[in-house]
């Protein structure tokens, strides 16, 4: 509960998200061999925060424009919300851009951030692909993430 | 609530290095328990975290890295840049991006293909696209200092990244194609090309070496054998196959039977005696021989299909 307080800043959307996160326990299938089953809960809490988001953004005017939004539609959001012309070039340039910085990092930094983001692979499996250690991969994705959030400034 | 105040880079660097520690799934449940004692310090560090996310999350809709196959490996330029390199595209020639697997250390020519009637296009690993009509074929190699492409067969639309350390140039037969940062269609011919500017500027030469000409953006140019035609276009025109069309400004009907050939299977000859039929027209692109059945119906031609080809006849004289 606190962690889902301090991740939303709000009382009201933290215990929501308890309620959620409770249901979907004990819906499924406890996997007798989780090694460490209070991570598990803490990823699985995050996990549940990056839908929301992921919805939020879907349904967002400014991102609609560039996805094709026929693929899903959900009830209760409201698609009826268009967004602008101004809306979409900015997003589509912004993607553009983004493109651009990855493409501008170093090799390794570039591979392994692909590895991690783009092929789903864990930091173990990415460190034993580049033939680098764990740390190193961390800070690979850290290095990638802080060069492309400086799109935004 | 919206009293909470912008994140300081240094917050955001913070939150980027907690998210990466958290995104995977080893991470344990302490990192968890200090992240929150994080979040909980200062209101801004759960904005910056929101952004760090928001930036995760906009990354699903980069395409041309989800599709590594469409990348090429070129050899890293040996001077040591630093991880924010924000030298704009010099920068990013000089770091390669070796999707292709970090064996791949060396210069390569890599083929491309598009079937007939199946456009398709390639990204390269500085960014150019290259889009190809049904058809096409190229080969591109990337090495130190310079970025080759050569059109093998067909028509295709180049979208290139401009980078005066590193020229691009495109070989077209027995001419070539140099490129500083533009986009131009070009469709090889059996005895020359023809190419369109949409944006920037080109010049053509021969591949052995000799005088160019320079081609601005709205202007085409017609090289066949040894003449050399230079008009004005539409710039939506110029690559015109991209949104459905051909279109054809007096252009030689052997030109047009050569062009419709690359849609389908069957080769379409023409009779000598047609052969030289100015046509003005745009043709919508359709199956080849749809396209080809439509030209009877404007054209003093008739149409021949057999099991290895279409022929297009002089029209019989009528009463």
């Amino acid at each position: 509960m606190r962690f889902f307080a301090a991740r939303s800043g709000s009382a009201v959307e933290a215990e929501d998200l308890v309620q959620e996160l409770y249901l979907k326990v004990s819906n499924t299938e406890v996997d007798a061999d989780i090694a460490n089953p209070r991570a598990y809960l803490f990823r699985l809490a995050n996990n549940l925060m990056l839908d929301r988001a992921r919805q939020a953004r879907r349904s967002g005017a400014r991102d609609t424009a560039y996805r094709q939004v026929t693929t899903e539609t959900r009830g209760s959001e409201d698609i009826a919300d268009l967004p602008s012309v101004e809306a979409a070039l900015a997003a589509r340039q912004r993607l553009d851009q983004l493109t651009t910085r990855l493409r501008s990092l170093p090799a390794k930094t570039q591979e392994a951030f692909r590895l991690h983001k783009f092929e789903g692979l864990s930091h173990a499996e990415t460190a034993a692909r580049l033939g680098v250690s764990r740390s190193a991969v961390e800070k690979y994705i850290s290095a990638a993430l802080k060069h492309l959030l400086e799109v935004d400034e | 609530m919206n009293d909470t105040p912008a994140p300081s880079d240094a917050q955001r660097r913070a939150a980027a290095d907690w998210f990466t520690r958290l995104n995977d799934v080893a991470a344990e449940a302490e990192a968890w328990q200090d992240f929150t004692v994080w979040l909980e310090a200062d209101r801004a560090h759960r904005a910056a975290y929101d952004q760090v996310e928001a930036l995760w999350l906009a990354l699903d809709d980069v395409e041309p890295l989800a599709a590594p196959a469409e990348v090429i490996a070129f050899t890293p330029r040996r001077r040591s840049i630093g991880p924010w390199a924000i030298g704009g595209l010099a920068a990013a020639a000089a770091a390669a991006a070796l999707f292709v697997g970090p064996q791949l250390m060396t210069s390569q020519a890599q083929t491309f293909e598009a079937p007939a009637g199946q456009p398709r296009t390639v990204t390269l690993a500085d960014g150019s696209k290259i889009a190809l009509n049904g058809g096409a074929k190229i080969e591109v190699t990337f090495k130190r200092g310079e970025r080759r492409a050569a059109l093998d067969r067909g028509e295709a639309d180049f979208d290139i990244v401009h980078n005066p350390a590193r020229p691009f140039t495109v070989a077209v037969g027995e001419n070539a194609i140099r490129v500083l940062g533009t986009q131009f269609d070009v469709v090889r011919r059996d005895r020359g090309l023809t190419v369109s500017v949409e944006r920037g500027l080109i010049a053509v030469m021969p591949a052995s070496g000799g005088a160019a000409v320079q081609v601005a953006a709205g202007r085409q140019l017609r090289r066949l054998g040894g003449q050399d035609e230079m008009r004005d276009i539409a710039v939506a025109d110029a690559a015109a196959w991209r949104t459905g069309r051909l279109v054809y400004r007096d252009a030689p009907l052997s030109e047009i039977a050569e062009d419709l050939s690359r849609y389908g299977r069957l080769p379409i000859s023409v009779e000598p005696g047609v052969a030289n039929l100015k046509v003005t027209a745009v043709l919508k692109l359709d199956a080849e021989e749809a396209m080809v059945d439509r030209l009877q119906s404007f054209l003093p031609i008739k149409v021949e299909t057999s099991a290895s080809q279409i022929q297009l006849r002089a029209a019989d004289a009528r009463p």
